[in-house]
């Protein structure tokens, strides 16, 4: 089965080679969790690396924007939409709900650069101007049009993240639609915070079920070990596993009984 | 009056119009109706509708028809034609300027 790489070498092997080819990924994550940033070195490598262009599609942050910030990771953007193997395109999310607004806005872009690969920065743009319960409708026309033109989407979603208690990403009932959730969090461990991800569900295939650490480093997203001796961390309540809490009080007895003796 | 210096001209004639140039040259890839152009440049879409129909005649920007709405977008390839006849013009006026007052 063809698999899309994304060139994270820790997350390509948590997604066992990768996303699954014209699969919809969906990266879930509340703001600052590094989503965009995620997303953006998919395209990149997926451009420099395996030779596959993509189109970044953003509703609201200007292309110019994302440049700079790009650039902050070492990825020259304008460059690789000179070569022809990235385009940013920016619009309002209406114009996408228009009759026929995917192909106005993207026909011209898709037949020009062949892409293999599509961002959709973000869904939570295109919920604003959708009416109430019509998303998933939209979602599933605007993500048929991408698959069928032989392109893997992949879209960010803003989700809310309620200090200790849990948050759904499938409230919109998108889970139907989506082959493939990627989840980032923040997390509270030993009072210092930090950045969680997990692979949620993966249609078809088998994955790595553990939730990792990952952090945001000078050339993008960087995913470490799994966290380990902690329960509750998807849920926001993070606490030591009872396994770890019973070490623990083994280790405190024994030094305990250490400094009596 | 030379086509270059008409087109020159025009090109920095109001300041909407810089505006204007200066968004699509930063983001090339915007896709927009008016009011959204407008709204990103913090004006509304009455105020530059002359400016835009310049640029459009130009052929820096083109129109597109969306459903039921006209969208504005970036003719990369006119652009850089646009920027080389500038380029060119604005040597050939120093060339000129050196000639009759030496160089500067």
């Amino acid at each position: 089965m063809a698999r899309n790489k994304t060139g994270i070498p820790e997350l390509d092997e948590m997604l066992r080679g990768g996303f699954m080819d014209k699969d919809a990924v969906m990266i879930a994550g509340s703001a600052g969790t590094g989503k965009t940033t995620l997303a953006l070195e998919y395209l990149v490598n997926g451009a420099t690396q395996f030779g596959e262009p993509g189109i970044y599609l953003t509703f609201e942050q200007l292309p110019d924007q994302i440049y700079r910030d790009a650039e902050n990771f070492g990825w020259d953007l304008r460059k690789l939409e000179a070569e022809n193997k990235l385009r940013v395109v920016c619009t309002s999310p209406d114009l996408l709900l228009e009759p026929d607004g995917e192909e106005q806005l993207l026909g011209e872009t898709i037949k020009e650069l062949q892409p293999r690969r599509m961002v959709i920065d973000s869904l939570n743009h295109l919920e604003m101007y959708v009416p109430q319960g019509d998303l998933r409708k939209e979602a599933y026309r605007i993500l048929m049009y991408i698959k069928t033109r032989g392109i893997s989407p992949l879209i960010v979603w803003e989700a809310q993240q309620e200090v200790d208690s849990s948050y759904s990403v499938t409230q919109t009932g998108m889970s139907f639609l989506i082959d493939c959730l990627v989840l980032l969090k923040f997390v509270e461990i030993d009072s210092s915070i930090k950045k969680a991800l997990a692979i949620m569900k993966m249609r078809g295939s088998d994955h790595d079920k553990h939730l990792r650490e990952y952090e945001i480093t000078a050339h993008g997203l960087r995913v470490a070990a799994p966290f380990s001796g902690y329960e509750g961390i998807i849920t926001g309540s993070p606490h030591r596993s009872l396994t770890q809490e019973v070490a623990g009080a083994w280790d405190d007895a024994f030094t305990r009984t250490k400094h009596k003796q | 009056m030379t086509a270059e210096n008409r087109l020159f001209e025009m090109l920095i004639s109001t300041e909407v119009k810089g505006d204007l140039l200066v968004l699509f040259h930063k983001n090339p890839g915007l896709i927009d109706t008016h009011e959204g152009v407008a709204r990103r440049i913090g004006r509304i879409a009455n105020s530059i509708e002359a400016d835009v129909r310049d640029l459009v005649t130009l052929g820096i920007l083109k129109v597109r028809q969306i459903g039921s709405r006209d969208v504005l977008l970036f003719d990369r390839s006119k652009d850089r034609e646009t920027q080389e006849t500038i380029v060119n013009h604005l040597k050939t006026l120093k060339t000129r300027m050196e000639a009759r007052d030496g160089p500067q």
